[in-house]
């Protein structure tokens, strides 16, 4: 598939825990336009259009980033970071999956303009609604922005 | 710093045992003194015959001396019945030798006796028992009454009485004067003794004060060095729970992230097996993974439950004015929509509003409100009641259910973590709710105690302070 028609990249270092999420998604027909990296410097070259991702014109944009916080390279608060301080990226939506709860996470994800923060529940069911319940929410009835303000 | 204290003896204190001492050597003397003036009395009754007055009078005044003395041992007054009993046997002696005018001496002799107590006082009865007598009795005599036996002289001039009076008021002057010098002297004497005594001890307890201050020094030099030293370990040890704070955060840190993912894994690829390959298990083979998916799905439980005990451990209530009888009806709808089999029939009296963490406190209401659902879904009509009392101090709260209770004996193990009064076949659940509500309770300065009866319910109460 080509990088430009990505719809939704998902950065998670845990092969397994991707599958999941994967699975998930799929169920509900959410995953065809799906790319997984698995770990931050390669998910900002993706973003950034930059070394094996890069592009002769245009540029990736998919419609959301799923994040995980602990990845190898560079950390997921680094990733999102860098995503909302630059104006060509800060309007995708990133949201953080994370097996934390620890108010510090929380804190420092939203800090750095995360759209929405989703504790990963055990409970397969439970796991299962709140994958599906993002991608129909961010994907379907979420109106992403378009252009640029003023 | 504690003032050695003065010697308790006072300077007045000093000088009436000094008194006392003289007292008790003079009555001694008088004692003699007295058996003497009787026996006199008894010899001089020879000359003229009267033995009626020697032992009359003198008798008499024996008894009025010691008797007076034997009633009233605490007080001088024996001394001045004295004075008085020396001017009687003046007189006595002077009827019992027919007006001898040298017997008039033994007024003398009393007078200066007397100066032994060193109280000048004591020479007025003496003389006014001389005056009186004297006066009466040569009244008596110079008007003509018979043995009177006053004196001698068929007649007295003017010449003979004034240097008799100023006789008698020379000796019984001077014999006060001396009394009196001599009781100022020994004063004068025992309050110098005692100043330099003072001075004496002031010097040694400003001695001993000073060894003490070098003694208290030396000491708090000591506890100085010793408080410095636990400061030191004290900062130590407060440096070593830091860390262990520290390690322990990222400890429920790493719990929290790195154990939760793998059984998330565990459970979603059980979840996976079981859903997407139902067709390739037996019947056995399905149960075995349903049996996975239902532990790891209790595992995931516990940490979260845990997790959520030991963030607690870190935090301050907030509290905030709380509208505690909508919280708990949300509660309640909360709880029933997450239990499949709910039929139990809640009963909620109106709650007080109440100062609380409303997300604290609503946890407390979801584990006992749940709790109670869990333990009554057994009984055929499971009936839970939750209401208020209210005391001086405090709002009681409880939460009644009919369901299966437990035996009082345990009742001390309720709140602890992990502590389970029940088999996790029979209920579900983690052990963890009601420790967690404990804390949040205890965190908020309240109590939380329960009363119960095996299969015929549980009461929990808890406390609030108003």
């Amino acid at each position: 598939m080509e990088d430009r028609y990505i719809d939704i990249l998902l950065v998670e270092d845990n092969p397994y825990e991707a599958q999941l999420t994967i699975a998930g998604l799929e169920e509900h027909n959410l995953a065809r336009n799906l790319l997984h990296i698995n770990d931050g410097a390669e998910a900002l070259d993706f973003i950034f259009s930059k070394g094996q991702y890069s592009r002769k014109n245009g540029r990736n944009e998919p419609k959301i980033i799923l994040l995980d916080l602990n990845l190898p390279k560079i950390g997921g608060l680094e990733v999102l970071r860098q995503i909302k301080a630059d104006e060509q990226t800060r309007s995708i939506p990133v949201i953080i999956l994370s097996s934390s709860k620890e108010d510090v996470d929380v804190i420092c994800g939203y800090h750095h303009g995360v759209n929405s923060y989703i504790v990963k529940p055990v409970e397969f069911n439970l796991f299962n609604k709140a994958i599906a319940d993002l991608g129909m929410y961010w994907m379907l009835l979420n109106q992403s922005s378009i252009g640029r303000c003023g | 710093m504690r003032a050695i204290p003065l010697p308790a003896l006072g300077k007045s204190t000093h000088i009436d045992e000094f008194l006392n001492q003289i007292k008790r050597k003079s009555d001694k003397l008088v004692n003699y003194f007295m058996i003497s003036f009787f026996l006199t009395g008894l010899f001089l009754a020879f000359f003229y015959d009267t033995w009626t007055v020697a032992v009359g009078i003198g008798g008499l005044s024996l008894i009025a001396y010691y008797s007076t003395k034997w009633a009233l041992p605490n007080s001088n007054f024996y001394q001045y019945i004295l004075s008085v009993v020396l001017g009687i046997f003046m007189a006595q002696y002077i009827y019992q030798m027919h007006g001898m005018f040298e017997m008039h001496f033994f007024a003398f002799i009393g007078s200066a006796m007397l100066i032994t107590y060193q109280n000048w006082k004591l020479q007025i009865p003496i003389t006014l028992v001389v005056v009186l007598h004297h006066g009466l009795f040569g009244y008596l005599q110079y008007t003509g009454y018979d043995n009177v036996y006053f004196t001698q002289l068929d007649y007295m001039s003017l010449q003979t009485f004034m240097i008799h009076v100023v006789l008698a008021a020379v000796i019984f002057f001077i014999c006060a004067l001396w009394a009196y010098h001599f009781k100022k002297y020994s004063e004068m004497h025992i309050e110098q003794s005692f100043e330099i005594g003072r001075l004496g001890e002031e010097h040694v307890q400003k001695e001993a004060l000073k060894a003490l201050n070098e003694s208290l020094e030396v000491k708090v030099k000591e506890r100085t060095a010793a408080l410095e030293t636990a400061n030191s370990s004290l900062e130590k040890v407060n440096k070593d729970l830091e860390t262990v704070n520290k390690e322990l955060e990222a400890f429920s840190y790493s719990v929290s992230h790195d154990l939760r993912a793998p059984l998330r894994i565990i459970n979603g690829f059980s979840n996976m097996l079981y859903k997407g390959y139902s067709d390739k298990l037996d019947a056995r083979g399905q149960d075995y993974t349903q049996t996975i998916i239902k532990n790891a799905t209790q595992m995931g439980d516990l940490i979260d439950d845990l997790l959520n005990f030991s963030k607690l451990g870190r935090v301050t209530p907030t509290k905030n004015p709380v509208d505690m009888t909508d919280m708990v009806k949300a509660t309640i709808e909360e709880v029933k929509s997450a239990s499949q089999d709910h039929r139990s029939e809640i009963l909620l009296h109106g709650l007080n509003a109440v100062k609380c963490d409303l997300n604290l406190m609503k946890q407390v209401w979801a584990n006992l409100i749940s709790n109670a659902v869990k333990y009554s879904r057994k009984t055929e009509k499971p009936f839970i009641e939750i209401g208020v009392t209210e005391t001086k101090d405090d709002a009681v709260y409880y939460i009644r259910d009919n369901g299966s209770g437990f035996d009082m004996q345990h009742a001390d193990k309720l709140f602890g973590v992990f502590q389970r009064l029940h088999k996790i076949t029979e209920y579900e659940g983690t052990g963890v709710g009601l420790a967690l509500v404990h804390r949040i309770i205890t965190k908020h300065g309240g109590k939380i105690w329960a009363e119960a009866e095996v299969d015929k319910g549980a009461t929990f109460y808890f406390t609030l302070p108003n």
